[in-house]
């Protein structure tokens, strides 16, 4: 009876763990985007009836229904708009729940696991979503425990003998533990694992780039990405000396000086590359840092804040452009960088006395203004800025009429064909960012200032729990760069209303900065952060700090090693407490008068009165007149006690000996003496 | 260099082995499956899952190796065995490890048909399993090996040790059971009286059935009672001695098959049973050791010792 409990209690658990690991795989793939997401939400609520069913349902039924359904399947990319991986993903996604409802047996549960694992295989390649993660650690956590369980079941039904019952809370205890130390392990796994690049398929499956930037700016088109809240940046700034400002920042992208009267776009210039190796050597100590996580974007742009001092991009040479515009090679894609900028730190009635310095070439090249544009539009200019001198001067006195006399809105009215900008400036004179940078540009490019038109982001939200900026794609902006001195300055004259958009929570801050974790730790390491880890915890060692890269590697490994060694010895010791070390450790305490007094108190139990006043020997002997030869082991065992306290020999080299004498002695209580009524 | 080679082999063969079982084949073969995709796309999730993998694999390659070692095999053959019958032995598993129990093994002996699962040996115990013994032939049968494997923890992959423990077991002839009586044979006085039931036969006492007793003496009140056959021993005339008589012509196993299948069923009616065969002459007698002699000389007919 206690054994077929015992049994029960392990096919139970068997069935639970593996529940948890088909769930696991069912969640991954309703994480996925399309059908294939739809149809894991769908399969999980279908799958969860199942399993809450005591016993197999439905195995009539789904022999009907599983060919047509196959049939279906099979010609659905052939017939309706269904691709051939959502047809593969949607038969597994069946599998499981025909598994759900019918599964009865160890290899039925198994099939489940492995359909699981299928699934988890699948989610990977068709999701980076971050809730992948607890997908994931729940199928790490649950699958050893599943395959221990279901090993048990299936040895169970071998009918094995056996002497004891298997499921005890120890025993509990340590295959619960296999779930925490596999997560670790799998882990430990994915630091060590070497990456390689170039694969048959490499950056095949990079993300989607993120809409909302291009090479060109087209009036207009700003409205549709400020309602965008994806993450672009992770920006981390600091200075030298610890500060770390909050921002607002204005994080150039791309400097657009040709203006057609409706977009702007970039003239061809030539370009310089950058070194890889090393921080630019143009970088003092005053200036600002900025590690970025740039998202990929339409463009393979690098943004920093105005003026860019240098840019580095781990192993890789990096183009500047014209206006401190910089590039990475490739296409876009989520990269980590480093950029240094500097404040120009004039104040502004030095800005004003500033006039350009530019070369005719370059004072026409920015100056040009569309062949078509309204000769309004000239007119406005010199009525506004005419009577003031100098770039800075003129900038501040168009900027502040527009702020005045313009409204913000994502939304413009549409016009009747003709220039947007003539449209905003006569007509509707409401309209976002780019016609309010487009105006000014061309309202100072009129009255003779060089101005380009920047293209970025500004602001950005503070995550207080991750101490950084995140900066989305509602932050898109764009303002004007004019010519003054030997520098580029920036000028905004969009009003102070443009929408914000609303702060988050500090639920939304805690999934950012998990996020920000999952993407940095797991999503984005590669061979370069592989090396990263293993010189950080050499540097954390103090092993390798002074060394060449060469050489501290395989140091670094040897730690890693012997890490990973001592971890293991942790959890063997660990287990050895789990499965009956500390008694064993209890026993050598006290050592064999311990096993003399279980013993007797054995004997006890099975009714024979040792007299309690009896020295061992003599109780043994008393015991062996009563009952026979059959407890000469006692005996054995009263002689092992005296040898051990009185005798020269060691107690630990008698130890073996009285434990299998009580061993002995229990065997035959059981086998041979009677058993005594003890009234 | 020929120690050597012997000590090679002679740890070779009693080297832990790792056979993946069919989940684990399907699991190795994932393995190889993920890795190939995440080196070719260089998906970290795929690393991860990956990752998952092969911490499962580490795993368990740690807890089996963890849980087979220290394991001691001890062998309790069968009092006697007939070849081609199940005779009741057992193999003694002794954990000899002072933390964690052995699970899920099973132990096979290599030279004969017989194996048996233990669910758990608790450390520092031993565990005795009852294993069925089915030996193909007659004779002396050495017993070398006993192969314990066990798919511990995951069922994924089993570790097989073929451990060395020597026995040897006198096997007795396969017993033919259709021809119960031997023909009458004269043997001095003592000629046997086979057609005889009752009359100076005393009561000894009851035990079970066993094939070959004559249905007339079951016991049916006990065998009602106790709901499994039993029998009425009686004591047997001093005259009802059988001599069982072997051929040497023609299929000798055959013959032998028949002479123990006779002596055996004369032996559980208390009858005097003797032996004549091509170099063999055994008078009727009765009594354990008498039988033993006597099947044992069945059992190495025509063998060398």
């Amino acid at each position: 009876m206690r054994l077929e409990r015992d049994r029960r209690r392990i096919a139970r658990r068997a069935g639970l763990s593996s529940i948890a690991v088909g769930l696991s795989g069912l969640m991954g793939i309703a994480l996925c985007e399309g059908l294939a997401g739809s149809g894991g939400q769908v399969a999980i609520v279908a799958a969860l009836a199942g399993w809450s069913k005591r016993e197999a349902r439905g195995v009539a039924l789904f022999r009907v229904v599983s060919p047509l359904v196959a049939l279906g399947l099979f010609l659905g990319p052939l017939l309706l708009p269904l691709d051939w991986v959502s047809a593969g993903i949607l038969l597994v996604l069946y599998l499981q729940v025909v598994k759900a409802w019918t599964s009865q047996h160890a290899r039925d549960y198994r099939i489940s696991l492995l359909l699981a694992l299928l699934m988890a295989l699948l989610a990977s390649t068709l999701t980076r979503s971050v809730w992948f993660a607890p997908t994931l650690s729940l199928l790490a956590m649950a699958t050893p425990i599943a395959l221990l369980c279901l090993h048990l079941w299936e040895h169970d039904e071998l009918r094995p003998h056996r002497s004891e019952a298997l499921v005890t809370r120890k025993r509990t205890a340590m295959a619960l533990s296999l779930g925490p130390v596999s997560l670790v392990g799998m882990f430990v796994v994915f630091l060590l694992i070497p990456r390689f690049r170039g694969g048959y398929l490499a950056n095949s499956n990079e993300v989607q780039s993120l809409a909302g930037f291009a090479s060109d700016v087209k009036l207009g088109d700003i409205g549709a990405i400020k309602d965008n809240p994806s993450m672009v940046m992770r920006v981390e700034a600091e200075y030298a000396n610890g500060y770390r400002p909050r921002g607002p920042f204005y994080f150039r992208g791309m400097a657009l000086d040709v203006f057609d009267g409706r977009s702007w776009r970039k003239s061809r210039t030539r370009t310089s590359m950058l070194p890889a190796d090393g921080p630019p050597s143009r970088i003092l100590s005053e200036d600002l840092r900025m590690d970025i996580l740039l998202e990929p974007l339409g463009e393979s742009v690098l943004f920093g804040v105005s003026r860019i001092r240098g840019i580095k991009v781990p192993e890789m040479a990096v183009h500047e452009g014209m206006l401190d515009s910089f590039r990475y090679f490739g296409e876009p894609r989520r990269i980590p960088y480093t950029v240094w900028s500097r404040e120009s730190g004039l104040t502004q009635k030095q800005l004003r006395s500033l006039t350009s310095s530019l070369s005719e070439a370059e004072q026409e090249r920015y100056t040009t203004l569309p062949v078509d544009l309204d000769p309004r539009v000239k007119e406005l200019a010199h009525q506004i800025a005419g009577e003031e001198s100098g770039p800075f001067a003129k900038s501040l006195a168009i900027e502040e009429w527009l702020k005045s006399e313009f409204t913000y809105t994502l939304v413009p009215e549409p016009g009747e064909g003709r220039q947007p900008l003539v449209e905003f400036l006569f007509e509707s004179r409401s309209g976002h960012c780019e016609y309010f940078a487009t105006a000014l540009a061309v309202l100072l490019r009129a009255e003779g200032v060089p101005a380009v038109l920047v293209s970025g982001f500004y602001g950005g939200e503070w995550n207080e729990l991750g101490d950084y900026l995140v900066v989305r794609q509602a932050d898109a902006h764009a303002w004007v760069e004019i010519h003054a001195g030997d520098d580029w300055l920036a000028r905004d004259a969009t009003p102070a209303g443009m929408i914000s958009p609303p702060e988050s929570g500090w639920l939304s801050q805690v999934a950012n900065v998990f996020s920000g974790w999952w993407e940095r730790r797991v999503l984005d390491y590669d061979l370069y952060a592989q090396a990263e880890t293993v010189g950080g915890l050499s540097a954390f060692l103090g092993v390798g700090s002074s060394e060449s890269s060469e050489l501290a590697l395989p140091k670094s490994l040897a730690i890693v090693l012997v890490m990973a060694a001592m971890v293991l010895m942790v959890v063997t010791r660990m287990g050895q407490f789990f499965l009956g070390e500390r008694r064993e450790r209890r026993i050598k305490a006290r050592g064999i008068a311990l096993l003399y007094g279980r013993a007797r108190r054995h004997a006890r139990r099975r009714g024979w009165r040792i007299p309690k006043a009896l020295p061992p020997l003599e109780a043994a002997q008393w015991l062996r007149a009563e009952a026979g030869d059959s407890a000469s082991a006692l005996e054995d065992l009263a002689w092992l006690h005296y040898r051990s306290h009185y005798g020269p020999e060691k107690e630990s080299d008698l130890l073996q000996e009285a434990r299998e004498s009580l061993e002995l002695f229990r065997a035959d209580l059981v086998e041979a003496l009677p058993l005594v009524d003890a009234e | 260099m020929s120690a050597w080679w012997q000590s090679w082999r002679s740890r070779w063969a009693t080297a832990v082995r790792i056979r993946p079982t069919a989940e684990g084949w399907w699991f190795l073969l994932l393995i190889v499956g993920v890795l190939m995709a995440s080196l070719n796309t260089g998906n970290n999730l795929l690393y991860l899952l990956l990752a998952m993998l092969l911490s499962l694999l580490v795993l368990q390659n740690v807890f089996a190796e963890w849980h087979f070692r220290g394991i001691s095999l001890e062998r309790k053959l069968p009092v006697e065995a007939f070849a081609l019958e199940d005779s009741m032995g057992a193999i003694v598993v002794v954990n000899h490890r002072r933390a964690l129990a052995a699970f899920s093994l099973v132990v096979e002996e290599e030279e004969c048909r017989a194996s048996a699962a233990v669910s758990s040996v608790p450390p520092g115990q031993r565990v005795e399993v009852p294993v069925a013994y089915q030996f193909e032939s007659r004779g002396l049968t050495a017993l070398r090996r006993i192969t314990v494997s066990s798919s511990f923890p995951f069922g994924l992959f089993r570790r097989l040790r073929t451990l060395s423990v020597e026995s040897e077991m006198l096997v007795y002839p396969q017993r033919r059971m259709g021809s119960v009586l031997a023909r009458p044979v004269e043997v001095g006085d003592e000629t046997p009286d086979l057609t005889r039931q009752g009359g100076s036969e005393e009561f000894l006492g009851l035990r079970p059935y066993e094939v070959g007793d004559s249905l007339r003496r079951i016991h049916w009140p006990s065998t009602a009672k106790q709901g499994t056959p039993f029998i009425v021993e009686l004591s047997q005339a001093q005259s009802e001695a059988v001599l069982v008589q072997l051929h040497s012509e023609g299929d000798i196993e055959s013959h032998l098959a028949r002479a123990c299948g006779q002596a055996v069923g004369h032996f559980q009616r208390g009858h005097a049973v003797g032996l004549r065969a091509p170099g063999i002459e055994l008078r009727p007698q009765r009594g354990a050791s008498h039988r033993r002699r006597l099947l044992s000389s069945l059992a190495l007919y025509g063998r060398e010792v």
